[in-house]
Parts: C-alpha cells; sequence; structure tokens
C-alpha cells in the first residue's frame, strides 16, 4: 500500500512536470504562426478569466463587465506610449492601477448587492464605459479616436522596450509566465486567510460576518486585485494586436465570455479557468473560422450550447469530474485502488 | 458586575415593535436563557447583541464597553460568538474549512488556525468528518459545526439561537451535556430555546418575551411556576389550573 502511494505521487509529480516543460517548449516544434496565435489567445483567456475569478469565483458574485478593465489596460498604456513615448512595460502598470483604483470606486456600492443585481450593475458599467469611450475623440490631451479604436504606433523590428516582436513566440513565452504568476497568485490567496475570507463571505456572508469577516472589505480588496491583473492583460492584448476599438475590448460579449469559461471550467477553482478555456477557445476559434460567413456572433450561440449542457449535468463546471478521472486514472497505474486523499 | 448588560433596547421594523425596552443582564459564568412564544422577538433581540442590526432604542454594554450598533465583526472578534437558528454552513467546503474560518479570527497562521480548529472538533466529536463536505453532514452534525465554527473564535460568551431544535431526544442530551463543558470552560451562554426540558435543566437564569417585551425573569423554578408564563405559553383558561 505505501509503496503504491509513493509510485502514485512520482507519477503524479512526473505527469506535471511533462506538462510544464510540453508548455514551454511548445514554440520550438510549433512554427506555424497560426497555431500559436490561436495558443497566445487561449492563454489570454486564461489568465483574464483567472482574474476575474478572484471576484467571480472566491467573493460569489457575478462581475459581468470586465471587459472595461481589459480596456482601461488597453487604453492607458497605448496613450501614455503615443503621447510621451512611456515604454507599455511600465504603462501597464499605470493602467493596472487605475483600473484598479476605478474597480474598487465601482465596487464598493455594487458589490453590497447580491446576485442579479451586482451582475447588472457591473454589465451597465461596462456598456457605460463603451459608450463613453465611443463618443469621446478627446479624453484630456489624449486622443483615443472614438469609435475607431487606436493603432499602437509601429517600431521596426523586435523592440523589448516597445514590447512589439516580429515573431509570435516571444508573446507566447510572455503570456504564459503571466497565466503562471496570476494562477500562483490565486493558488496562494485560496491557501491564506483573505481567501478563506472571500470564500466564506461568498457564500454564506451573514455566517462569515458573525465569524468576524468584514466581508464588504475583503470583497472590495478581491476586486481591485482582480482589475488590476486584468489590466495588465488588457495592455498584453493591444501589444499583441496593435490595433482596437471599443466595440471589441470593451464590449458585453467579451466580458460573457470570461464569465461562460469561468461557469464551464469551474468557478472558484484554481484550474477551473485554464480548463474552460482550453475548451471554449477551440469552439470560439473554430467557429469564427468556419461559421462566422453564415451568422456573425454564432459562436455566442455555440458557448450559450456548451453552457447550458454544463449547468444541466456538471453544474460546479468541468474541473470537478476531470480531477476524478485523473485520480482515477492515478490510482489504476499505481494500483492504490483505495481513494487517496492529495 | 454583569458581561452583558441590556438596558431597555428597542427595535422596530416601521411601525412594529418586535423589540419593545427589554432589559436583562448576564452575569459571567452564567447559562441564561432566552425563551417566549413564536414570534416573541428573541432572535431580534440576538441580532441586536450580535451586531446584524443597530437596536432603534436603548444601549447593549459588554463588559463595561458600550456596544450599540456595532458591526457583527467587531463584536465578534470582542469576543461574542453567535450561532443561526437556521444554520449556515459553508456547504461547498469542508468541515475543517469552515471551522479555521473561525479560528483565524485570532491567527492569520494557516497551519495553527488549523491545528485549533481540529482540537475544536475533536471536542465536539467531528474531527473524523474533518474532510466531510458541510454540505454531506446530518442535521445533527450540521448543528453541532455550527457551535463549533463560533467556538473556533474563542469567544467569552457564545449566543446559540435554538440550537437544539429538530434533535432527536439522545441527541438533545448530547447537546445539553457539550453545552454545560463549554459554560465549565468559563464561556457565559446566552441562549434561545423552545424546548422547556432542555432550557429548564441548563439554565441558571431565564428571560420570558413575549410580544417584544419582558414578561418576566427568573430561576427556572420561579419561571415555570409563573401564571403570565404559563398564560403566555397556553392562553387565559390554562392559567388557572
Amino acid at each position: 500500500m505505501n509503496t503504491g502511494i509513493q509510485k502514485r505521487k512520482t507519477i503524479d509529480t512526473t505527469l506535471k512536470v511533462l506538462l510544464v516543460l510540453f508548455v514551454f517548449t511548445v514554440p520550438l516544434w510549433v512554427t506555424s504562426p497560426t497555431t500559436l496565435q490561436i495558443l497566445i489567445f487561449l492563454f489570454l483567456y486564461a489568465y483574464l478569466t483567472t482574474t476575474w475569478n478572484l471576484v467571480g469565483g472566491f467573493a460569489g458574485v457575478l462581475p459581468l463587465g470586465h471587459s472595461a478593465y481589459v480596456g482601461i489596460g488597453a487604453y492607458t498604456s497605448t496613450v501614455l506610449f503615443i503621447s510621451y513615448g512611456v515604454s507599455p512595460w511600465i504603462g501597464m502598470w499605470a493602467g493596472g492601477l487605475i483600473a484598479a483604483i476605478v474597480g474598487i470606486i465601482i465596487g464598493i456600492p455594487t458589490l453590497k448587492l447580491r446576485g442579479a443585481y451586482f451582475a447588472l450593475s457591473t454589465m451597465a458599467f461596462g456598456e457605460g464605459v463603451r459608450v463613453l469611450v465611443e463618443n469621446t475623440m478627446q479624453l484630456g490631451p489624449f486622443n483615443i479616436n472614438g469609435p475607431r479604436g487606436i493603432c499602437v504606433p509601429l517600431i521596426p523590428g523586435n523592440n523589448i522596450a516597445a514590447f512589439q516582436f516580429l515573431s509570435k513566440v516571444p508573446y507566447y513565452y510572455i503570456i504564459l509566465v503571466m497565466l503562471c504568476v496570476v494562477l500562483f497568485i490565486t493558488w496562494y490567496i485560496s491557501r491564506i486567510r483573505p481567501g478563506y475570507y472571500l470564500a466564506a463571505g461568498g457564500e454564506e456572508p451573514e455566517a462569515a460576518q458573525s465569524l468576524g469577516v468584514n466581508v464588504a472589505k475583503y470583497k472590495v480588496w478581491a476586486m481591485g486585485l482582480s482589475c488590476f491583473l486584468t489590466a495588465l492583460g488588457g495592455t498584453f492584448l493591444a501589444q499583441l494586436a496593435l490595433y482596437f476599438y471599443p466595440k471589441q475590448i470593451l464590449g458585453l460579449d467579451f466580458s460573457f465570455e470570461l464569465a461562460f469559461i469561468a461557469l464551464i471550467g469551474g468557478r472558484g477553482t484554481i484550474a477551473g479557468p485554464v480548463v474552460g478555456a482550453l475548451i471554449l477557445r477551440p469552439v470560439s476559434e473554430l467557429t469564427r473560422i468556419y461559421l462566422s460567413a453564415v451568422l456573425p456572433g454564432l459562436h455566442l450561440v455555440i458557448f450559450g450550447l456548451v453552457l447550458i449542457l454544463v449547468m444541466l449535468y456538471q453544474p460546479k463546471g468541468l474541473v470537478g469530474p476531470l480531477e476524478k478521472l485523473y485520480n482515477w486514472f492515478l490510482n489504476k497505474v499505481s494500483g492504490t485502488e483505495k481513494e487517496v486523499r492529495t | 458586575m454583569a458581561l452583558l448588560e441590556i438596558n431597555n433596547v428597542s427595535k422596530h421594523f416601521g411601525g412594529l415593535k418586535a423589540v419593545d425596552q427589554v432589559s436583562m443582564s448576564i452575569e459571567k459564568g452564567q447559562i441564561y436563557g432566552l425563551i417566549g412564544p413564536n414570534g416573541a422577538g428573541k432572535s431580534t433581540l440576538f441580532n441586536c447583541v450580535a451586531g446584524t442590526y443597530g437596536p432603534t432604542l436603548g444601549a447593549i454594554i459588554y463588559s463595561g464597553k458600550d456596544i450599540t450598533g456595532w458591526k457583527p465583526w467587531d463584536i465578534c472578534k470582542l469576543g461574542i460568538a453567535r450561532t443561526f437558528q437556521i444554520v449556515k454552513p459553508f456547504q461547498t467546503k469542508t468541515v475543517l474549512y469552515n471551522t479555521m474560518v473561525g479560528a483565524f479570527i485570532r491567527t492569520s497562521n494557516r497551519s495553527e488556525a488549523e491545528d485549533r480548529s481540529m482540537e475544536v472538533l475533536k471536542s465536539f466529536k467531528l474531527a473524523d468528518k474533518a474532510h466531510t463536505l458541510a454540505k454531506n453532514l446530518t442535521i445533527a452534525d450540521r448543528k453541532r459545526l455550527e457551535v463549533a465554527r463560533a467556538m473556533a473564535t474563542e469567544p467569552e460568551m457564545l449566543l446559540l439561537d435554538e440550537c437544539m431544535a429538530g434533535l432527536r431526544p439522545n441527541e438533545v442530551d448530547q447537546t445539553l451535556d457539550e453545552i454545560r463543558l463549554i459554560r465549565d470552560r468559563g464561556i457565559t451562554i446566552f441562549m434561545i430555546e423552545h424546548i422547556m426540558r432542555a432550557i429548564m435543566s441548563v439554565s441558571d437564569r431565564i428571560t420570558v418575551i413575549q410580544f417584544g417585551r419582558k414578561i418576566m425573569d427568573g430561576t427556572p423554578q420561579e419561571v415555570a411556576k409563573d401564571e403570565r408564563v404559563i398564560k403566555a405559553y397556553l392562553g387565559e383558561s390554562y392559567a388557572a389550573a
């Protein structure tokens, strides 16, 4: 029995190390820029959903306006780059800070609302920001160009300081590292007091309060952190595409997609957003490639269908059954038949 | 000096006086009962003490400090823990997780919180279920978890809101033993209970309220004999008997 557990642990660790090695070596043998681009977007969505999950999963509310913070990140770093030549690497922190402040200001009143009311208020905020940006050509000294969006000025060649690369490979590694960092942050938070307090407050606010948790305070901090990290992803998106416009980056369907990914993968779990992105991104890309000529927006309909099926049969997301399958496989291979708690 | 003093506390909801000028004082180390017919305002009074609502009028003094209108989390930090009549476990979390949320109030260290929680769970005979999800517990275990979680906050005073309702007679006896054990550790208990046999046997003193007003207080023997209490519970016609 003991040797079985030992063996199980070895196999478990080996598989995880292999997975990490695999993910980090993909660009060595995948040369097609299209495939890399699809993977980059997959990681970006996993990243954004993980940051969304800090509020939407752990704090137990359903924010539906996170595209606003993606937009704040993209616009801030780009506008600073255009106007003052500030490197997007620095501009991204400025965007994060602004997003965090906005998130906290929005969060203080809205996080007191429950269920659908919070979701609706964040949605209204997200849409408000989009309409505002679409109707604003000049924001103070900055030209944000209304509905036409902004091009990030091209710098010839690979330029690390300008966050611009000719090949997709650097983008791949940047977003991969960002994803790893944000996954680590989520994992770490889930193991310390604020994580316990957030989850408790999300599930039974009254009980949490009676156990000494200032639920609103923790939710607001989570919102601030989530918005900060989301905006960093926004800068990455801007540098990857080098062009963005309000309807795309501030749109409602962007916000919805993040929520869909989290719900399908598993809200409030660490791996959920990654699993959700792994499942939904290919669906999204394939439908966009093959079906967008038939009906634009069809991918959202298909998302909806997948979501309904998942909610009906696996209401907690697909992470749970996948974990069970993985444990079953481990037990099978290492001969530990009895359930082993990890 | 009394540990908890409730001075002329009223709580109005619109025109309804749910609690109307109730006063009582609870000594350290007591088990203090609060009884009254359904809708008498017992839980509302509890909620005023625990900070869920601020009272409309009156003051609540805890070991010399005026805590009227304090927030629930501050009151818990001060040393008053509570349970809910309708238990509110964190369903999707384990029993240990539930208890650790309580334990984190006295430490930010995870393993310390875990150790303390395991100790509490052991004393409530829940240790073997530490890794069970709260939603998979029986109602008796859920009620016990509710108390264990509150005890993990290391309170000086524990408010128990009908922690025995819905239990079988032998489970009631077990809970009574646990309550006495908690008291023996120096923790003052203020409890609402509908099961007369239970509250009469365990309380040092009892206050009876009806329609938001205090009818009387006294020892369980005095309360059981009092005509006003019998009237409140059984109606006019039984009072003479």
